[in-house]
This record gives structure tokens, C-alpha cells and sequence, in this order.
């Protein structure tokens, strides 16, 4: 029995893996220009043959994007995998709690009052610091045994505040293009990002998402109850320290170059929980691989779909993670029912 | 070809030649609102029912009415005419009143005549309409000289200088004629670029200048219309001869500029002519647009030797 979940569980990584490949080779081909796959190849390659034109495109506009949502995709993934383990509530999620929120103020803070000129790491650093206060205000507020409501009160309540400030920072810039730039932060996209946002964003993310990894089995062993965490020798305090820091790192990195994107970290861990045999330390490498093919796909839709005026990717999102949210309503009520 | 083009035609010539002659335009729009000012208010106020309190909502009705009336005639212009980012006219508006555009602020002006554009507020425009009927004027933007042309002649109208706006529309059809349009083909292809990625197509005043400045656009050979996004990598692909940047910066940061910053749109430019365009010009459709063409034009006859010489060159290197 556990060894036929053990492949499951395997399987399903292999799957994810490969699905994540398929749709990052997809993303490179998805684009304003028809471009052969071979073409993709040879400008990837550096072969001579490709002209020069080409290669910009693919190296300098559809690589960085495709390596943005992988990345994103995963760190979103793994912070909502690692939130609803540690906090087992179904419904933790950084966009819900408001981690996304701050990380966006943070971050436009940074940039239209003019620190980002200064010192270009200033985005993801205020980034990551709005984060980061923002997930330590909903965790203090309600903490570990708080109930679902709590939790989901205090995320509203820091999201709709944080996007009170973004907006109203931006509506106060002189700039007239500022006010339109609310739209990018608060429902996120990945057009028009270059390699300077993957150098922006990319070390705080494999940053975070690895302080992540390492809480697999903390997580696995607070299934069984705190105490018997404990005399596991788990340091709940400092679990509980890297698990704001580590999703802060990787989920304020993420926002401050893609502005912010809901439910992933929601539909990814749902979807893959069932192949995890109910360890959290399986989910996580799951969600992350889950939540990059889902960003991956959802980049690549909003190319399709709308190719002359790009959709913001936070609307997709929203579109395929509201119904999952009322999935769960639905089941929460069966359960009360019986 | 490219390596030795730019080393014949370094982009630091370019530029240079371009910030000199957008310099010497700055101060040229003077001249003509002199002459226009002077003539309007060399005239006696025969006429008693003229317009004497006039209020202009759009910038660019804020231009055509300062070159039409008598600055003692006009009651507030809105806030942008003196912008110089945006408005050719921004140091004569500076000693003119400004209004916020706010319905009740209008009526407090109490204006005899109001000029807006079709894209001032609906809401606004309503509200003033039921208190002063007849008396707004809503001018849509200008696509082309025709257009500049009846909008000066309807505001000419309106504010009862008829003769001034007659002149002003000589004046700018001589200066046009004079530009010449020599057509050589195939005609360099031109590529406008603006801040968030956008780009003007056909039917819009700015692709209108480019065409009349001897190039063919981008718009016209991907055949869209208006102002819309253009991806980076349509740009790149399209292979411009030229690149016509709006880097126009208003106070304050945006994201908008990323796109100026992006490493393709560095490498684009570092193997591509590129210039700046003085937004101001073909923002509103004035006489002043004119000078735009006159700019492109004497830059395509620079740009087309150059590239003849380029030919040349590469075709002795060949030998």
C-alpha cells in the first residue's frame, strides 16, 4: 500500500516535470511572430544561421518570460503548499492572506518614489519586506490555531488595505501613466518582461523556495500534533520563522517583478494533494511543479486569447480559481451536513 | 553591412543632429503666436458680439484659440497648455488663467463660448450643456493637415476671426508645399514607438507626419489602425529602418518607460537610427505640426545619403 502511493506520488512528480518542460517549450513558441520551433532552437543554440532579430526575440523577450512564470508559478505553488501545511487551513493562500498585497506595495513604493533608480534591487527587496509584514500581521493576529474565518478575515483585511495604498499611491504620482499602472499591480503580468527582471527576481525566489523545501519534514511531523513535533525534536519557533521568511523571500520577489497573481498557490496544492499519501513534505515539491504548469499555461492563454491586447494574467487566474473556490465551499458544506 | 553602417553613420551623429534641430525648434513657435496675437488685437473690437470670455477644456483647442483671439479674450485654458511636454504653446499659456475642467468651476467663469474636445468628460460636457446651450464647440482630434485645417477654421469661426484663422491655414498649407514630398521608392520604412509599448497607425496625425516626412510607417505596412500596443518582438521583426522613439518623459516614475529599458529595445537600438520625437508637435494638430514634417523630411534626405554611401561602401569592400 505505502509503496504503490510511493509511485504514485513519483509518477505524478515525472508527469508535473515533464509538463513543465512541454509548456515552457509551448511558451517559447507563443508570440506576436510565427517562429519554427526549429528557428526557437538554432536562436537558443546560437547557431549562425538565425538572424539577428530572431535570436533578440527569443533570448531577450520570450525566454525571460518563460522563465518568469516557471519560476513564479513554482514559488507561488510552494508558498501556498508550505502556508496550508504549516497553518492546516484549507484556504491559505498568499494572495488570500495578503502576502501578494503587501510585496505589491512594497514594491511600488520602491519604484514611484524613485528608490528603484538609486539601486535597482531596492523593487524586490521593499518587495519582500511588505511580504513579510504583511504575512507576520495575519499570523500574529490570528496564529496557528486560529480558524479558517479568522484567517481569511485578517488576509482580507490586509489585502483590501494594501491595495487601498497601492492605488492611492499611484493615483498621487504626478506621472499620468502611473494611475493606469494600478491595473498591472493589482491583477499582474508577465509582457514585456526582460532578463533584468529575472536577475531582479530570480535569487530571492530559489532563495525562498529553498528555505521552503527544507521545512518538508517539520511539516510532515506537526501532521501528528505539536507535541509529538516537538519531542521530534522540531523547533516549532524557528519552523514558524522560516516558513514568513522563506515564503516572504519567494513570493515578494515574484510580485514585485509580475505584480500579483491569486489562486495559485490555492489550485495547485488542492489538485495535487491526493498523489501526496497526506505528507506534506510530498506536496510541496508537487505544488511547486503544479503551480509552474499552471502559470506557464495561463501565460501562454493570455497570448492566445487576446493577442493584440494582452489580458492581465491575474484575470485568468482569478477566472479559473473563483469556481475552485466555491468547489470548496461546497464541500465544506457536505462535510457539515454530515 | 550593419557593423560598417554604423561606423559611417555612428547613432551619436544622429542623435546630435536631431536634439539641434528640436532645439532650434523650441523657440519657434513664438514667432508665429506673435504675429497672430498681434494681428488679433491690432483689430478694433467692432464686433460687440464676439465671444470675449472664452474657455477652452483640451489642449489642443487651447493652442488654435491662442493663435486665433487676443489673450485679453480668453477666460481660462485647461491645465495642460502649459505643459511644455505637451503643448508647443506652454509659455504663452503661462501667463493666461487655468482651469481644472470642473463643471462648476466653468460656470463660475461665466464663459461666453466653450471650446472642448471630444474626449473632455461626457459628464462635464452634460452638466454644462443644460446651463449653456449653444455655446460649446467639441472639435475631434486631427488625423491630417485637412482636419488641422477645418478645426482652425471652425474655432476661426466661432470666436468671429475668420480672416485670422484664414491666414493661418495659408500659411500652413505654403510651408507644407514647401516641404516638398519627393518620392523616392521603396521609401525607407519608420517605426513609431511610445512609452507602454504603443504605437500610432493609420488615420492617426502623427503617422500622418511621417508619411508626408518621406517615410513609409509601420502602420501602413502592417496595415492597422489608431493607437494601439505593438509588441516588442513585432517591432524587432519588422526590421525597421528607422525608429521613431516618444521617450517624452512626464514628471515622475512609471512602469510605462520599462519598455524603453528592455535589453531587446537596447539591442534594437544600438543597430537601428533612432531619433526622439518632440511629442508636443503631433499631440494636437497645429500649424505648428508642419515643423514636424519639415524636421523628418530634411532627416530623410541625411538618412538616405547616408545609406547610399553605406551602399557604396559595402559595395567596394566586396571588390
Amino acid at each position: 500500500m505505502k509503496r504503490t502511493a510511493s509511485l504514485k506520488f513519483m509518477a505524478v512528480a515525472a508527469g508535473l516535470a515533464l509538463g513543465v518542460l512541454v509548456l515552457f517549450a509551448l511558451s517559447l513558441l507563443t508570440g506576436a511572430a510565427q517562429l519554427s520551433p526549429l528557428e526557437i532552437f538554432h536562436a537558443l543554440t546560437g547557431h549562425d544561421e538565425i538572424s539577428e532579430a530572431i535570436a533578440l526575440v527569443i533570448r531577450e523577450i520570450r525566454l525571460p518570460r518563460a522563465l518568469l512564470a516557471l519560476l513564479i508559478g513554482a514559488a507561488l505553488g510552494l508558498s501556498g503548499a508550505a502556508l496550508q501545511g504549516w497553518l492546516r487551513n484549507p484556504l491559505a493562500e498568499p494572495g488570500l492572506i495578503g502576502v501578494s498585497g503587501g510585496a505589491a506595495l512594497g514594491a511600488v513604493i520602491a519604484l514611484y518614489f524613485g528608490l528603484a533608480s538609486h539601486f535597482a534591487y531596492a523593487v524586490p527587496v521593499c518587495g519582500i519586506i511588505g511580504g513579510f509584514l504583511a504575512v507576520a500581521v495575519v499570523y500574529f493576529l490570528t496564529g496557528r490555531q486560529g480558524s479558517p474565518l479568522t484567517l481569511i478575515l485578517a488576509g482580507v483585511a490586509i489585502s483590501a488595505f494594501s491595495g487601498a495604498l497601492t492605488s492611492l499611491a499611484l493615483n498621487m504620482s504626478p506621472n499620468p501613466f502611473a494611475a493606469m499602472e494600478i491595473v498591472f499591480w493589482l491583477m499582474g503580468s508577465l509582457a514585456d518582461r526582460s532578463m533584468d527582471h529575472v536577475a531582479l527576481a530570480a535569487p530571492f525566489i530559489v532563495l525562498g523556495g529553498g528555505i521552503l523545501f527544507t521545512l518538508g519534514r517539520s511539516l510532515d511531523a506537526v501532521t501528528l500534533g505539536e507535541d509529538v513535533a516537538a519531542s521530534l525534536g522540531i523547533n516549532l519557533q524557528q519552523t514558524q520563522f522560516l516558513l514568513i521568511a522563506g515564503t516572504a523571500l519567494s513570493v515578494g520577489a515574484a510580485t514585485s517583478v509580475a505584480g500579483t497573481i491569486g489562486f495559485v498557490g490555492l489550485i495547485a496544492p488542492h489538485v495535487l494533494r491526493p498523489f501526496t499519501d497526506g505528507r506534506p513534505s510530498r506536496l510541496l515539491l508537487l505544488a511547486a511543479l503544479g503551480g509552474a504548469c499552471l502559470l506557464l499555461a495561463a501565460d501562454i492563454a493570455v497570448r492566445v486569447i487576446t493577442p493584440t491586447h494582452e489580458m492581465k494574467l491575474g484575470v485568468l487566474t482569478a477566472l479559473m480559481g473563483a469556481p475552485f473556490f466555491l468547489m470548496l465551499i461546497l464541500k465544506a458544506r457536505q462535510r457539515m451536513l454530515q | 553591412m550593419r557593423v560598417i553602417m554604423c561606423k559611417i553613420f555612428p547613432a551619436g551623429l544622429v542623435r546630435g543632429l536631431l536634439t539641434a534641430s528640436l532645439l532650434i525648434l523650441g523657440g519657434w513657435p513664438g514667432v508665429l503666436a506673435q504675429e497672430t496675437g498681434g494681428a488679433a488685437s491690432g483689430r478694433p473690437p467692432s464686433l460687440s458680439l464676439s465671444p470675449s470670455r472664452i474657455v477652452s477644456l483640451n489642449l489642443c483647442t487651447d493652442q488654435l484659440l491662442m493663435m486665433l483671439v487676443a489673450p485679453s479674450r480668453i477666460a481660462a485654458l485647461s491645465r495642460f497648455s502649459r505643459q511644455p511636454a505637451m503643448s508647443v504653446m506652454a509659455r504663452q499659456a503661462s501667463d493666461l488663467p487655468i482651469t481644472s475642467g470642473a463643471a462648476e468651476e466653468v460656470f463660475m467663469l461665466k464663459p461666453d463660448l466653450i471650446l472642448a474636445g471630444t474626449f473632455t468628460s461626457r459628464a462635464t460636457l452634460n452638466l454644462l450643456r443644460r446651463k449653456l446651450k449653444q455655446k460649446i464647440i467639441e472639435l475631434a482630434p486631427a488625423g491630417s493637415f485637412a482636419d488641422i485645417a477645418a478645426n482652425i477654421r471652425r474655432i476661426g469661426e466661432a470666436v468671429h476671426e475668420p480672416d485670422q484663422a484664414a491666414r493661418l491655414i495659408a500659411l500652413m498649407s505654403q510651408r507644407l508645399k514647401a516641404a516638398g514630398m519627393k518620392t523616392t521608392t521603396p521609401l525607407p520604412l519608420a517605426a513609431l514607438y511610445f512609452a507602454n509599448g504603443y504605437s500610432s497607425g493609420r488615420k492617426t496625425l502623427v503617422d500622418t507626419v511621417v508619411r508626408k516626412g518621406g517615410f513609409e510607417t509601420l502602420g501602413q505596412r502592417l496595415d492597422f489602425f489608431g493607437t494601439k500596443k505593438l509588441s516588442l518582438e513585432t517591432l524587432i521583426l519588422s526590421r525597421p529602418d528607422l525608429l521613431i522613439l516618444g521617450t517624452q518623459k512626464y514628471s515622475g516614475e512609471a512602469l510605462a518607460y520599462e519598455i524603453f529599458r528592455h535589453p531587446a529595445m537596447r539591442h534594437l537600438k544600438q543597430r537601428t537610427t533612432h531619433i526622439a520625437l518632440a511629442e508636443a508637435l503631433t499631440l494636437c494638430g497645429t500649424p505648428h505640426t508642419v515643423r514636424a514634417v519639415e524636421q523628418l523630411r530634411q532627416f530623410q534626405k541625411v538618412f538616405l545619403s547616408r545609406q547610399k554611401a553605406t551602399a557604396m561602401g559595402s559595395g567596394n569592400n566586396d571588390e
